[in-house]
């Protein structure tokens, strides 16, 4: 073959051989949400939660990559909430305050003597802190990781959202997938964490427990800090501290409802979307090669979050390289090179830092 | 003309008064009239004794028409029931010889006659005595309190969701997933009701669940059934997302 027709040959080879081959890493700016209960919340509150939640994401955070639909999981906690009623059954009935237990445990946003309601709650939440601080139970729990899994498993980026009690569950789930989740193709969720947990009016100490600690960025929370409730629950169990100066709300008085208390008032919701942003934003995609294929002599993937404004570059020799603050424009760039190994050496290589990631 | 009397301001019935003919009580949610002197006679349905001040269905006061004591009319937009059987016009000026205007929360609702110490009433079911699939307690609680009357329809409506839910405990077992969405379905729209009420409406109190799920037993029932649906429903048939939940309830 003569030379030029071989330079044409290759040149064509490259123009037809750049694909993308993986729909997963395909997905990794895709931003998914996912809601699982606490233990007062029934069904029916459950999927008005999950539909405001919607409504809400819809209103707030589609326009910044969320996907509007929000995933879930409806734990039962069917044990747990029978051994609360038993407590409440064998202290409170026919005691004065039954009526306002009975308030709480139906989801009450007003109580009628408030500081009545906060002596009986308050010795209520004593009475029951070991059902109110645990976790989810073993079917339970199993449910709600494997559907979060599945989701990890499209390689989306995923925003846990709990909401009160439910937010011991969300620690809990949250750790427990940390230690034992590796994405389809073997990496670690624990090495590169694409999962995050929006705590909203949290009773736990640390909002996210270890990954709290460890990736702080990828966990939120916020508590009103009139939230009635929570500020019952700070004083039993040492909870963290409100950090939302919140007005009174005449549509909830309590301040604790999540539709009408933190996804409703205009400035809850703004700070709940722009930490939501923050935390998927935060997340880290793993090694992105398998997005696009090319059979470029020096290249043979790379791949590309325009969130992180990530570019990972695998070379074919094996080694994979991380460029960081690499806009869109570039990497559309090297897409539609017709020499994607001449545009990288001129383009990028030496013009952004970089990491040996594999 | 005295201004209306508002049920709340009637006197409550005493054992040991001694009442005239044509005075007038209030007891177990209704106003009564005596038709003879009388004491130690508590007002009770079908009793001669005292007449019930019917509300449920009300006329226009008709001057050609003869009132008996406890019978109700309306008149110009107010509310009046007669208290002796002289036929005095209820726009005269001795109207109050005859006529006391009123005013009553119940007035256009069909209110059940209920005794709360019946035994049945403490259980998990109720009482239903006008068989409307509500529980009489709670739909007395809504129909007697101060809520505008389109929450009160509203607030029964959502009672009927909840009884739904309260009676499925016998059939649940071999419940076929369409009958069980329905149920789920009506459960979400009297939630979802109640919360669009509540984000749009300053002010306007609307229902507390606590009104019907009112006792530890209710509560618990109100989950494990919830829990047993869940088990048996399509999720992707429920109907979560409805703009006008209220219009649909």
């Amino acid at each position: 073959m003569k030379k030029s027709t071989k330079i044409a040959v290759t040149i064509l080879t490259i123009l037809t051989s750049t694909q993308a081959f993986s729909e997963c890493e395909q997905n990794v700016d895709k931003i998914e949400s996912f809601y699982i209960n606490g233990m007062f919340t029934p069904y029916d509150a459950y999927q008005s939660n999950k539909n405001a939640l919607k409504q809400f994401i819809t209103a707030y955070l589609v326009q910044e990559g969320f996907n509007a639909e929000v995933g879930g999981q409806y734990n039962e906690d069917e044990d747990k909430f029978s051994q609360v009623i038993e407590v409440a059954r064998q202290k409170w009935e026919d005691d004065d305050a039954e009526e306002i237990i009975i308030d709480f445990l139906n989801n009450a946003t007003s109580y009628d003597d408030p500081e009545v309601a906060k002596v009986a709650l308050t010795e209520f939440l004593q009475d029951i802190n070991t059902a109110y601080e645990s976790t989810l139970d073993e079917v339970d729990s199993e449910r709600a990781t494997a559907k979060l899994e599945s989701l990890l498993d499209t390689c989306s980026r995923v925003v846990l959202v709990t909401h009160s009690q439910g937010n011991f569950y969300g620690n809990a789930i949250i750790n427990n997938i940390y230690s034992n989740y590796t994405f389809p193709n073997g990496y670690s969720l624990n090495e590169y964490p694409m999962l995050g947990n929006m705590q909203i009016a949290t009773p736990v100490d640390v909002p996210g427990s270890s990954i709290g600690i460890i990736y702080p960025e990828v966990i939120g929370n916020i508590t009103n800090n009139n939230d009635f409730i929570m500020e019952l629950v700070r004083s039993v169990f040492g909870s963290a501290e409100a950090n939302y100066n919140s007005a009174d709300n005449p549509y909830d008085s309590t301040g604790h409802s999540l539709e009408l208390s933190y996804l409703t008032p205009t400035g809850q919701a703004g700070e709940i979307s722009s930490q939501m942003k923050n935390i998927a934003y935060n997340l880290t995609p793993y090694p992105m090669q398998a997005q696009w294929e090319t059979s470029s002599s020096a290249i043979s993937g790379f791949g590309h979050s325009t969130i992180n404004r990530l570019l990972d570059v695998e070379f074919t020799d094996g080694t994979v390289y991380r460029y960081n603050s690499v806009t869109p424009n570039i990497f559309t760039g090297l897409l539609n090179a017709s020499s994607q190994g001449g545009y990288f050496n001129t383009n990028i290589r030496n013009n952004y830092q970089a990491d040996q990631i594999e | 003309m005295a201004m209306a009397t508002d049920y709340q301001d009637f006197k409550e019935y005493e054992d040991d008064y001694l009442y005239k003919r044509g005075n007038y009580v209030k007891h177990r949610n209704n106003i009564w009239v005596s038709r003879h002197n009388l004491s130690s006679i508590t007002p009770e349905e079908n009793k001669f004794s005292w007449a019930k001040v019917n509300i449920t269905d009300v006329n226009e006061w008709k001057s050609s028409q003869t009132y008996i004591l406890g019978k109700a009319v309306k008149h110009n937009g107010k509310m009046f029931f007669s208290k002796s059987l002289w036929p005095i016009s209820v726009d005269s000026l001795h109207s109050h010889y005859k006529w006391v205007e009123f005013s009553h929360p119940a007035i256009g609702f069909d209110l059940p006659s209920f005794d709360p110490q019946d035994p049945k009433a403490s259980t998990i079911i109720g009482i239903d005595t006008n068989q409307n699939n509500i529980r009489d307690d709670y739909e007395i609680k809504i129909i007697m309190s101060d809520k505008p009357v389109a929450i009160k329809v509203l607030a029964l409506k959502a009672g009927e969701k909840y009884q739904n839910l309260m009676l499925s405990s016998d059939t649940i077992g071999s419940m076929s997933a369409e009958i069980a969405n329905n149920i789920m379905n009506g459960l979400i729209l009297a939630e979802q009701c109640k919360r669009k009420i509540d984000r749009e409406n300053t002010g306007i109190r609307t229902w507390k669940k606590s009104e019907f799920f009112n006792t530890f037993d209710r509560i618990k029932q109100n989950r494990l059934l919830q829990n047993k649906l869940y088990r048996i429903i399509d999720e992707n048939n429920l109907t979560t997302s409805i703009e006008n939940p209220c219009t649909v309830l």
